[in-house]
């Protein structure tokens, strides 16, 4: 079990490992877009270690409430639903406020939402780059700030953030999505420098695209071509990345801060 | 927006270009090509705006919004006239913020980071109509407006090392001129013209 960021508590200990028994010391994460894949896979991970969660959907509500259920079952501690559109800054606000107000205060937030659309430049329609920041930029900065703002008396924390590799590396017809994701990961490097006096953590995890999520959407040749230029011989799943979230909320990860790592199983290295 | 003014030329200027930088860059074409009217010179540059006002909240995701889709115009058509004439060059210039961030600017540093995604992921599209899409991220041009202020301990950091000096125009407008020559067999690149500060 790894150990927790648990500098903003009373009493807690930040280089012992947690006692899952101990709803005093299990940490409170809110995970932004718990419906989606790679935010299902994530809850799950965080309810096997012991957290307390708050559980995001902005309209698939049936998933979230089997979510809760499930996260139940693994060990979370404590658990709730929160539901609403993160691209409205005031819903943000109240997103985060009822998380916290519900688990006590909130020591991780992870976001872990997106949308991608397949645009060609010369056939983009004038808004694209907006919509597209809406869907992945907006949601992020208002959870940031409304979270910065909750823990501006305390010590510590982590935010952790789905980006993309697309945002990293480019990908053919998907301009809109890739900028908006590079904006993502340029706003949480300034964020990350912005926070780091109060020892909050902030980054990205980029993974390529996973099974159960983008990857069903893509032309069986391009999938199988993406597969076998992976060295490590296998597609994405939404594990992989939750693991990576985990490790970046983690005590391990308190030195790591306004980076972004690569969950491509080598098909990215740089 | 692509400017008709501009779009006479061999290099199109787009976005928000200071006039020193337009004046380097003639400066520049000549000392390339020798004259100023090179037919190897195909290329569009884009510049992010230098010295806009930092915004905050919401604003950031506004202040983005207006730089992307402004590139995103600028880019549809210069990508239409250099695939009809067998290829050519895209050139973004933006701040080196893109890269590393900066407390204070997360506007400018979210902004700057997507014109960094979007010239890879064109880069990626164009590269079958052999249009060649690269970034240069500036280090501080008090000429241009763009002052990168460092902190005290940076400075020193820097002075110890002999680095981190503010750029002129001249050295901008050189390797934008490189660039949008072609021939350099770079598409997706990004290039730091800072004087060191992020290697």
């Amino acid at each position: 079990m790894l150990n927790w960021f648990r500098k903003s508590r009373p009493g807690a200990r930040t280089n012992a490992v947690l006692d899952p028994q101990d709803a005093a010391l299990a940490p409170r994460v809110l995970v932004l877009g718990a419906s989606g894949a790679i935010g299902y896979a994530i809850a799950e991970t965080f309810a096997r270690q012991g957290a307390s969660l708050a559980l995001h959907a902005n309209r698939n509500t049936n998933t979230q409430g089997k979510l809760i259920e499930r996260c139940a079952e693994l060990g979370a501690i404590e658990l709730c639903g929160v539901q609403g559109d993160l691209a409205d800054p005031l819903r943000a606000q109240q997103i985060v406020s009822e998380a916290a107000e519900t688990l006590g205060g909130l020591d991780v937030l992870v976001i872990a939402v997106g949308h991608a659309d397949d645009q060609p430049l010369l056939m983009m329609e004038p808004g694209a780059m907006n919509a597209a920041l809406q869907s992945n930029l907006a949601p992020v900065v208002n959870a940031c700030e409304a979270f910065r703002s909750l823990r501006t008396r305390s010590l510590g924390g982590a935010v952790v953030v789905v980006s993309s590799i697309t945002g990293r590396v480019g990908q053919p017809m998907r301009m809109a999505y890739g900028a908006s994701k590079a904006a993502v990961e340029g706003y949480i490097r300034s964020f990350a420098r912005e926070v780091a006096a109060s020892g909050m953590t902030a980054n990205c995890v980029a993974p390529q695209v996973i099974e159960g999520g983008l990857a069903d959407l893509m032309k069986a040749r391009v999938r199988s071509l993406l597969l076998s230029n992976t060295p490590l011989a296998r597609a994405c799943e939404a594990d992989d990345v939750a693991g990576a979230a985990l490790f970046l909320a983690s005590e391990g990860a308190r030195y790591v801060t306004g980076t972004s790592l690569n969950v491509t199983g080598g098909l990215v290295t740089w | 927006m692509v400017s008709d003014e501009l779009k006479t030329g061999d290099v199109w200027l787009c976005g928000d270009v200071p006039d020193a930088l337009k004046d380097a860059l003639q400066s520049a074409r000549l000392a390339l090509t020798g004259s100023g009217e090179s037919e190897s010179l195909q290329a569009m540059v884009y510049c992010s705006p230098m010295s806009a006002a930092e915004a905050g909240g919401q604003h950031i995701v506004a202040h983005v919004a207006a730089v992307l889709e402004d590139f995103a115009a600028s880019a549809r058509v210069a990508a239409k006239t250099l695939a009809g004439k067998g290829g050519g060059q895209i050139v973004v210039v933006c701040d080196i913020i893109a890269h590393c961030g900066r407390a204070g600017h997360p506007a400018r540093s979210a902004a700057d980071a997507a014109l960094l995604g979007a010239s890879k992921c064109l880069a990626k599209e164009l590269g079958r109509y052999k249009v060649d899409v690269n970034v240069i991220c500036h280090g501080s041009q008090p000429e241009l407006g763009a002052t990168l202020e460092l902190s005290g301990a940076e400075r020193k950091l820097f002075d110890m090392m002999g680095l981190g000096a503010p750029g002129t125009p001249t050295m901008l407008a050189n390797n934008i001129a490189h660039l949008a020559r072609g021939g350099h067999g770079m598409t997706g690149q990004v290039v730091n013209v800072d004087n060191g500060m992020v290697m």
